[in-house]
């Protein structure tokens, strides 16, 4: 009985119980199939549906979609945009069958289990911003992400574009091996980031960081875990609302989530079934005419494989490639204390120095970490 | 056998979609009907076993979807499937009597008395396990016979993890103390020096 602690005489004791027989296992499953063959034809109000109808919805499982990759355009094209407050989102919340955190909750779990897939993909955005005085610009982009390090997007800025924040090649260092994995770090870089950049030190911490919340749905680079953990951070959001099945301006189905933040709403609509981001939706309480925005939308198309590569997209990508390692040295900025991962910043890119006039039109970013 | 992958996101999901409850099903069953058996016997574990699933799947909207293993949260329905026989009366006698049967532990695997090297000393510690408190007991071998996790224990048992970790502690030292005692009385297939602690 040598090395055998009390503990493993106890198990030993309760171990290997023959396994239930086929009979028992099958009888056992008819009667559970029979239990949610009755949940599945009762109606959703509550009465049972006509005979000859049974209800099993069987929503499609889309396939796994690079998350984080095909995310670093998007956060690339609202590296202007801070939160500020705004009013309630136009429209009625629908009614959930499951609370917006359970909801988010499971969507945790599932991003935790899918790793960022690296295969290259292929989507559209569009951006609206409305301002006070009613003014809407539109820019609809093309975004190709390489891997979760590279991407390239071309965009058509259309009516009333800004020339000034018109789309700009954006390069920094990202080293997947060193790829941030505290979320604490990461949120507290993209409010520094933030406010530093953007002059908004008046911004209230909390909602900084709430911000920094939604934003970070769409940082590239992150690991698994750590976007899970985001979707728990924000589960835990006071006044959190669910719309299952929103819409977004591209036509793609998603769950919005919706919060306030300060004086107004933040809101994310996620693909249900691995988190990519669909779409964002700010609304800004500005004082009429002032000119602000008082609403700013970035929507994205699910992504698709991507097929051959355009002669001007790979040149640029070589660039953008060649010029990484020397962008990785400026990092950290001296601003930032610690870890600084810039990609994972969504708000700050360090701007790069490609004409994209010499590449067809497509800009690109190519990204390393520094710690 | 146990693979949680996915519970809680087939709960979520069956609560919209009544069918994507029947992984949950296929991954555990064969878990639940062993905790079930190793406490009643297979027999009623046979009729137990089924109804925890159909309660489960009635109850999926109370599932705590922070956790992703749902064996803690069927461990507990079953638990209390078995304490609601026990007040009717039925069974607790037949539950006890197996707990204090060598016989019938040991028919729980055919290599009991080969690996404790003595019947004795699997007496004694089936002896010591039918004397411990139901509440220590329980605890204890949800550790040990279901393989949880202090945290999974304290789900299972809705206490908090601090009394999982007393509760351990003092039935280990009781079934220390039993053993010590069968030492004492001169069983040379118990040493006390074989024992880790």
């Amino acid at each position: 009985m040598n090395d055998l602690t009390e503990l493993d005489l106890v198990t030993r004791l309760g171990r290997d119980t023959d396994p239930p027989v086929a009979e028992v296992r099958d009888a056992a499953r008819d009667a559970l199939l029979r239990r949610i063959h009755d949940a599945a034809a009762t109606a959703p109000d509550g009465a049972p549906a006509p005979a000859h109808v049974v209800r099993l919805p069987r929503r499609r499982r889309r396939a796994l979609t690079a998350v984080g990759a095909a995310a670093v355009g998007i956060a690339a094209s609202i590296v202007a945009v801070t939160v500020i407050a705004g009013p309630s989102l136009p429209g009625g919340l629908g009614a959930a069958p499951a609370s917006a955190e359970a909801r988010l909750l499971a969507l945790a779990s599932r991003v935790e289990r899918t790793p960022v897939s690296d295969r290259p993909t292929v989507r559209s955005t569009l951006s609206v911003t409305t301002t006070s005085t009613g003014t809407v610009t539109e820019a609809r982009c093309t975004e190709i992400s390489f891997s979760e390090s590279d991407s390239a997007s071309k965009c058509d800025d259309g009516r009333n574009a800004d020339p000034i924040t018109a789309f700009t090649a954006s390069t920094s260092g990202f080293n997947p091996s060193t790829r941030p994995d505290d979320i604490d770090a990461v949120l507290d870089r993209a409010v520094e980031d933030g406010t530093g950049r953007h002059g908004r030190q008046s911004v209230d911490p909390e909602e900084a960081r709430r911000s920094a919340l939604i934003y970070g749905f769409s940082q590239g680079g992150l690991q698994a875990d750590t976007r899970a953990e985001l979707a728990r951070r924000v589960a835990a959001v006071p006044g959190l609302e669910v719309e299952p099945g929103a819409t977004t301006v591209l036509g793609e189905h998603g769950d919005r989530y919706t919060f306030p933040n300060g004086t107004g709403t933040l809101a994310v609509t996620l693909d249900p079934d691995d988190g990519s981001v669909l779409e964002f939706e700010i609304t800004n309480a500005v004082e009429p005419g002032s000119g602000l925005p008082a609403r700013q939308v970035l929507a994205g198309s699910r992504p698709g494989p991507l097929g051959d590569l355009d002669t001007d997209v790979r040149r640029l990508r070589d660039e953008l490639i060649s010029q990484g390692a020397g962008l990785e040295a400026t990092f950290p900025p001296p601003s930032l204390p610690g870890p600084s991962a810039s990609c994972a910043t969504p708000i700050d890119p360090l701007i790069g120095h490609v004409d994209a006039a010499a590449f067809g039109g497509w800009v690109g970013q190519h990204c390393t970490f520094s710690r | 056998m146990t693979d949680p992958a996915g519970d809680a996101v087939d709960l979520i999901a069956s609560i919209e979609e009544p069918e994507r409850f029947t992984p949950i099903f296929d991954r555990h069953f064969t878990a639940v009907h062993g905790y079930l058996a190793r406490r009643v016997g297979t027999d009623v574990a046979d009729e137990l076993a089924a109804e925890v699933f159909c309660i489960a799947f009635e109850r999926r909207h109370s599932f705590d979807l922070r956790h992703d293993d749902a064996r803690p949260w069927l461990f507990g329905i079953a638990g209390r499937l078995i304490q609601r026989r026990w007040r009717s009366g039925e069974r607790r006698g037949r539950a006890v009597e197996r707990l204090q049967s060598i016989s019938t532990l040991a028919s729980n695997g055919a290599e009991v008395s080969e690996a404790v090297e003595g019947e004795e000393a699997a007496a004694a510690i089936a002896k010591a396990l039918a004397e411990l408190a139901d509440d220590d007991r329980e605890t204890l071998l949800l550790f040990a016979w279901e393989r949880l996790t202090y945290d999974q224990i304290a789900e299972t048992l809705g206490i908090p993890v601090g009394t999982v970790r007393s509760r351990i502690s003092r039935a280990r030292g009781r079934l220390r103390a039993s053993l010590a005692a069968l030492t004492s009385s001169g069983n040379p297939s118990t040493s006390p020096e074989g024992l880790r602690t």
